[in-house]
């Protein structure tokens, strides 16, 4: 990252935290302290930049858990908080990885937090991979949406809607990723020992797989073992293995002859011939895939000639891919097996929970890879988010959860087996915790430090945090200690310990590891700034979680607003248009009919483009865009509106009485915006407005958020401009205006300015002329003594002015050059939107985001996803685009060559590319070189009638390569044209016939030297276009 | 600087010299900027000898037998007008459209002056200046009052003169309308008329417009052509004798549009040799018929786009010619343009 964009992330995060806690300045009690040496507006630039570039790693256990318990898999959740938590941290075990990462990490954000901040943000890139790599993006997109949703003004259920609408959901790229990363999982698992080769064998693997082979139409793959080194009759063994042994009595019995009495039995019968028939001639298939597959990595030589692979070697590589693709064996990472692969034949739909699953599964295997001596950046990666929000779990109450201690010790008591000794420390540390918990839930007193915020309910007082944590902590460690003591005095009295028992023993002494790890860490923290960072991280993290666990995170993982489709999850169908209020001046609001906004699921990805259109929306870089503009901390006060509105609410009768409205005036008023009743009651001269625009807490939330804050999220570019506008003719050149033509009539001014532009007279003259002017004006008599009066005062007067004007004047000249300088910039930006066309949506926020988009610039949603396998060898993305004739993205490849069973992709090497979720003013196919059009079909059908393809354009540049684009309108005649000329658009009004057009896309063929190319090879590597691999 | 003092010093000597070299160059700029920025004479359009361009594309090898039957009991006439076509850009009309419709909030934008689009949610309204296209596609359906309620063609056509009348403040004729259903909404298409033709696109399905309503008058999609061409200024020129169309239409050089269909035979042939019969597959992929018979002819106007800038009158033939496809003959249906005016008055491109 440029040292001059983190300069303007940290100038931008500062003013937000200046904006947070300005309203606090007299406040100094509430007021947050600072570390010294750091400014506490880096700690919170350092947490938002973490949030910002790996969102995915910021969802809370509880947010986990329930996703876990809407999956109906747990253990699935445990996996992240255990195996990823150990497992893939192998350092964890010997207690030099996981922790001493976070003692690491957190020890950087505190000593040198600008450092820190640094940091985050140069590894954005990487980390959105990683952020994507856990897979809970789309949870985080659909936050964001409701983000946006809600300051927009929407109702929760709207908001929740789409953000259901924005969430997840698979696309091509996914199932790509998916191919990958079996390949990747199978390589590592193979090669476990040999680091380079394993990433080699990765990548051949991935090769002879082909990219789309495996994952057509979203499956994973149309049976669980699509590969298989075995006998026919091994494999029909493995069919037979899965049956229970009643289904098994049932198979033998219908193919000894006999016959069944119960109809039922009759046709379960008839089904398992029917799967033992699939799984016999699904043999003989999958054993030719073998052997291909078997056949390309024995063709895969080095430099020397010499094979990379020996047969064993293959052997072990593919059956490991088999395993890695037999998505019921991750049951092994505590998965539950039981929907995943019951009998052969199941079709595995690559839906986000298999997808989830698959993640990681290939983190695990790559985790496998990494030497904690020497691939600590590697682990610090996925190790650097969890640091701070594990610290602060731990800290701020729900990670003290004195529960599960409880439940522990009251689980040992009830064993018979308990020695006396052992029965007495446990009641002993059983008080010590109740102890403990005691004073925990003092220290558990509402603090107000955050209150004000409107970050949900109001956090722990974190000043006894410390000492809490503490306390739990030593809880936890007595509890181990305890029971691996006592399991040492077995052992030194010569007992054999049972399996239990050295379960336990290894267990306990890996966490008196951790714990005492743990507890050093906590001491090393420095008193205050544990207290305050913690302090503002929780209440950061807080507002997040609120967002996730509360209002969003429920509804979106609890299927209220998920249908099934054969366990592809579905957004809703139609939802009914969304309406927003907008402020359209004081007191007025405009409503518009977004009914376009949230569709239904064939079109999702058009509502979330348009989305993308106003932010690029990704998670990471759609959150620092919001905080970026504000409009992160302009939810936050929306959740302070709606206390608010609560809070009218309360005083609804008085409220309508002092506005002189009905009840059910004001009841509708509340319903569409309520920020109208308190413009209504800051206006009111009514004694009593004030009474109840007051009382607890009331006050400041209204002032501070429905007030400025409206105000805030209502200030924008074409509001600006607007009103720079009026400004500008109306008082400005208004005034001008009116000053030259009161003054033009003033013979003694307009002598002086003439003399005054001739250089005759000074300054002090002018002034003079101008009082002679004024008193003239005004009528005043200059005759008589009057006239020494007057030449006296005019004389003190001018001296008086000139003293004063002539620092006014350079600093009028200041204000002149920066309002000049001001308004180049406006021009500028107002050139850009001209020539862009910016703008998707006609919304008040859609101009502030071209100036300030934080993130957008190097946002490209299918780069460098996998740095384990780079992408020279043309089957990934690359990253430049210098002549490629479309530059929307996503650029999803629908079809290609030989990709499937159409003839004409085949025969012309062709490529779709797919344009429905492109802005329609986006999908565009540009000349990516000099040349000329030479043809041009109009049609408005795209049928088996003729060959007009819903619209014909062909080009041919100035070498006579011929670019044939189907289904397109021409956007210029048949003639020369130069480089970028915008000339063909997507149609999309064409009817789907389901062969020809089945939705806006690019249909795109190259011909050179008058013989048809690979278009997906010319696109990609000639042209350099970056477009998702075809099928 | 030696040179500019000798210069300055002989101007101020030779005052007579200076002027004269100052006017020199002064009418050396001027005639310079003049080339320029000088307009070029376009001619004039009341001249009976300028040529006009064909928007039909020359060197189609295709002969077509064309029976005296099927012209002998029609009138053709001798000369038909050939419309300027007023390049004007709709984009303000077409904002006028949608507020006609009662639509607001939309978001407008231009791509290279060369599209503009204006969207709101999933409906969006494309204008393309090339060809003066209008694409519209209404998600939730737009109210427009209508009776949609016809069933025949003549009432089908009646219905897009009322929408462009009531919509676009256009008054367009229609011919060759047609009605199909797609799911519970009607599609109507329709034929510009100009001066009692038929207007055609150079395509195969060539009706310039069409619309997609249901039966309570809301509209969903549609495209629309607005062009619009000078009234005043056309220039009446002689067509071609039809009886002498066949041989001119066996010159390569001749212009002329073949557009070629699909027959039953075809599809039978295509299911046979295992490809799917699919426009997009396997189309291009069949030979092009260079011999056919017309079935049928009609005298029309035909537009291409605004690169040529007349509307012109052309013959069209309906034919069936034979094509071998997998060793086997196939007749296919054909759709013939071809040019109309006298051929002494085509300006042909590279002739």
């Amino acid at each position: 990252m440029a040292g001059k964009r983190k300069a303007e992330y940290e100038d931008a995060l500062q003013s937000i935290y200046d904006f947070i806690f300005k309203n606090n300045k007299n406040k100094g009690r509430l007021r947050p302290g600072r570390i010294s040496g750091a400014a506490a507006s880096d700690k919170l630039a350092a947490a938002l930049a973490e949030i910002a570039s790996k969102p995915g790693f910021y969802a809370s256990d509880v947010v986990m858990n329930s996703i876990g318990q809407s999956i109906g898999s747990p253990e699935w959740i445990r996996l992240w908080t255990d195996k990823l938590n150990v497992e893939k941290f192998q350092g964890a075990d010997d207690s030099a990885g996981r922790l001493r990462v976070k003692n690491i990490e957190t020890a950087k954000l505190i000593t040198n937090p600008r450092k820190y901040v640094a940091g985050a943000y140069a590894s954005a890139k990487a980390e959105r991979e990683w952020a994507r790599k856990v897979g809970f993006a789309g949870y985080i997109d659909g936050a964001v949406a409701l983000l946006w949703a809600k300051k927009n003004g929407m109702s929760w259920g709207d908001a929740a809607k789409l953000s259901a609408a924005a969430s997840f959901e698979l696309q091509p790229i996914h199932r790509e990723e998916a191919s990958r990363m079996f390949a990747e999982t199978a390589a590592y698992e193979t090669f476990k020992g040999d680091k380079n080769k394993a990433y080699d064998a990765a990548k051949d693997l991935y090769k002879a797989i082909g990219s789309s082979a495996l994952t057509r139409g979203g499956k994973v793959t149309a049976q669980v073992q699509t590969i298989y080194g075995g006998s026919k009759q091994q494999y029909l063994q493995d069919f037979l293995s899965k049956l229970k042994p009643e289904e098994q009595a049932l198979l033998q019995k219908g193919q000894s002859g006999q016959k069944f009495e119960d109809m039922r039995d009759s046709d379960k019968y008839r089904g398992l011939v029917t799967n033992l028939k699939k799984y016999e001639s699904a043999y003989d298939r999958i054993n030719q895939r073998y052997n291909e597959l078997a056949g390309h990595l024995s063709k895969v030589r080095d430099t020397s000639g010499q094979r990379l692979y020996s047969d064993n070697d293959i052997k072990d590589l593919l059956n490991s891919y088999s395993d890695s693709k037999d998505l019921s064996k991750l049951g092994e990472l505590g998965v539950s097996s039981k929907d995943v692969g019951k009998y052969l034949g199941n079709v595995h739909e690559l839906n986000p929970t298999i997808y989830r699953r698959l993640i990681n599964r290939n983190l695990h295997a790559k985790m496998m890879l990494q030497d904690p001596d020497k691939d600590m950046d590697e682990i610090k990666k996925i190790q650097q988010g969890m640091s701070v929000v594990g610290l602060w779990q731990r800290t701020h109450g729900e990670g003290l959860d004195y529960s599960v201690l409880h439940g522990q010790i009251a689980n040992e008591l009830k064993s018979a087996s308990l020695s006396n000794t052992r029965k007495t420390q446990l009641q002993n540390l059983q008080k010590q915790v109740e102890s403990f918990q005691q004073e925990h839930a003092k220290m558990l007193g509402p603090s107000k430090m955050f209150g004000y915020m409107g970050m949900g309910k109001q956090i722990p007082n974190t000043a006894g945090m410390k000492k809490s944590m503490d306390n739990y902590l030593k809880a936890e460690y007595n509890l181990w200690d305890f029971k691996l003591k006592d399991l040492q005095t077995k052992i030194s009295q010569g007992a054999t310990l049972t399996d239990a028992e050295r379960k336990d023993y290894s267990e306990a002494r890996k966490m008196i590891s951790l714990l005492d790890v743990e507890r050093s860490q906590l001491k090393s923290l420095p008193w205050a700034g544990n207290r305050i960072v913690v302090g503002q991280l929780a209440g950061m993290f807080r507002a997040y979680q609120g967002l996730m666990k509360g209002e969003l995170g429920n509804q979106l993982v609890n299927g209220m607003f998920w249908a099934t489709d054969g366990g592809n999850p579905l957004a809703p169908g139609e939802i009914g248009g969304i309406r927003l209020a907008l402020r359209k001046g004081k007191g007025e609001y405009d409503t518009q009919d977004f009914g376009g906004v949230v569709v239904s699921r064939d079109n999702i990805h058009q509502a979330y483009s348009r989305m993308a259109a106003m932010y690029y929306l990704s998670p990471g870089s759609l959150m620092k865009t919001f905080f970026w503009n504000g409009e992160g901390l302009a939810f936050l006060s929306s959740i302070n509106q709606e206390r608010a509105a609560g809070m009218l609410n309360l005083r609804k009768d008085k409220i309508a009485e002092v506005l002189g409205l009905s009840q059910e005036d004001l009841s509708k008023k509340m319903g569409s915006n309520f920020l109208s009743i308190i413009d209504a009651l800051r206006k009111s001269k009514d004694s009593r407005a004030k009474g109840l625009l007051k009382g607890a807490g009331f006050a400041s939330d209204v002032s501070t958020f429905t007030g400025s804050w409206a105000r805030f999220y209502n200030m924008n570019v074409s509001g600006v401009y607007n009103r720079m506008n009026g400004r500008i003719k109306e008082k400005i050149m208004g005034g001008i205006g009116k000053l030259l033509a009161g003054k033009i009539k003033s013979e003694i001014w307009n002598d002086a300015v003439s003399k005054f532009v001739a250089g005759a007279i000074g300054i002090k003259q002018m002034i003079r002329a101008g009082i002679e002017a004024l008193l003239q004006a005004a009528n005043v008599s200059t005759g008589g003594t009057m006239t020494l009066v007057i030449g006296f005062l005019a004389n003190v007067a001018t001296e008086a002015l000139y003293s004063v004007s002539k620092p006014l004047m350079e600093l009028a000249a200041g204000l002149v050059s920066a309002i000049v300088f001001f308004a180049l910039i406006l021009l500028f930006f107002g050139f850009v939107f001209l020539t862009q066309g910016f703008g998707i949506i006609n919304s008040p926020y859609r101009s502030i985001i071209p100036s300030t988009c934080a993130a957008c610039a190097d946002y490209n949603p299918d780069s460098g996803l996998y740095e384990g396998i780079p992408s020279e060898d043309g089957t990934g993305f690359p990253s430049s685009n210098s002549s490629c004739p479309f530059t929307f993205e996503p650029a999803i490849c629908t079809q290609g060559d030989g990709g499937n069973s159409s003839s004409y992709h085949q025969s012309h090497h062709a490529i779709d590319i797919g344009t429905n979720s492109v802005n329609a003013n986006k999908d565009i196919w540009h000349a990516p070189a000099d040349g000329k059009v030479t043809l041009y079909r109009a049609s408005n059908i795209c049928a088996s009638t003729g060959k007009d393809y819903g619209g014909w354009l062909e080009f041919a540049d100035n070498a006579g390569n011929v670019y044939t684009i189907l289904h397109v309108r021409a956007l210029v005649g048949v003639g020369p044209v130069k480089k970028g000329t915008a000339l063909a658009v997507t149609r999309r009004d064409l009817t789907n016939d389901g062969s020809c057009w089945t939705g806006p896309h690019f249909h795109l063929h190259v011909s050179a030297k008058g013989s048809y190319v690979n278009s997906e090879d010319w696109y990609r590597n000639k042209l350099k276009c970056s477009f998702s691999p075809c099928p | 600087m030696p040179i500019i003092e000798k210069i300055k010093k002989l101007f101020s000597e030779n005052r007579p010299l200076a002027l004269l070299i100052t006017a020199a160059l002064i009418l050396f700029l001027v005639f310079i900027f003049s080339l320029i920025f000088g307009k070029k004479d376009q001619g004039d359009n009341t001249n009976d000898n300028y040529l006009i361009e064909t928007p039909l594309p020359t060197g189609v090898d295709h002969d077509v037998t064309i029976d005296s039957v099927l012209y002998k009991k029609k009138e053709f006439p001798d000369e038909l007008k050939v419309y300027k076509i007023v390049s004007s850009n709709e984009s303000s009309n077409v904002e006028a459209f949608l507020l006609k419709l009662g639509l607001s909030g939309f978001t407008k934008s231009s791509v290279q002056s060369l599209l503009y689009t204006w969207t709101k949610g999933n409906s969006l309204v494309e204008y393309v200046p090339n060809d003066q296209s209008v694409t519209f596609v209404f998600e939730e359906g737009v109210v427009t009052g209508l009776n949609t309620q016809f069933d025949t063609s003549e009432s089908a056509q009646a219905f897009m003169s009322r929408f462009y009348n009531q919509f676009l403040q256009k008054d367009y004729k229609f011919t060759n309308g047609k009605i199909t259903k797609e799911g519970n909404r009607i599609r109507v298409e329709a034929s510009r008329m100009i001066d009692n033709y038929p207007l055609y696109l150079a395509n195969h399905n060539s009706y310039t417009d069409y619309l997609v309503v249901d039966i309570n008058g809301n509209l969903y999609k549609g495209v629309s052509v607005l062009i619009d061409y000078d009234r005043e200024k056309a220039d009446t020129i002689k067509l071609v004798d039809v009886s002498n169309l066949q041989s001119l239409l066996g010159t390569d050089t001749y212009p002329k549009e073949v557009f070629q269909g699909v027959s039953e035979a075809l599809i039978k042939a295509i299911g046979e040799s295992g490809q799917k019969l699919d426009a997009a597959d396997s189309l291009s992929d069949i030979p092009i018929a260079k011999l056919s018979t017309a079935k049928s002819l009609s005298l029309v106007y035909y537009y291409s786009n605004t690169s040529f800038k007349q509307i012109v009158p052309a013959y069209r033939l309906e034919a069936e010619g034979k094509i071998l496809y997998n060793s086997k003959e196939i007749t296919v249906p054909l759709t013939i343009f071809t040019n109309a005016l006298d051929p002494s008055r085509v300006y042909i491109p590279n002739e």
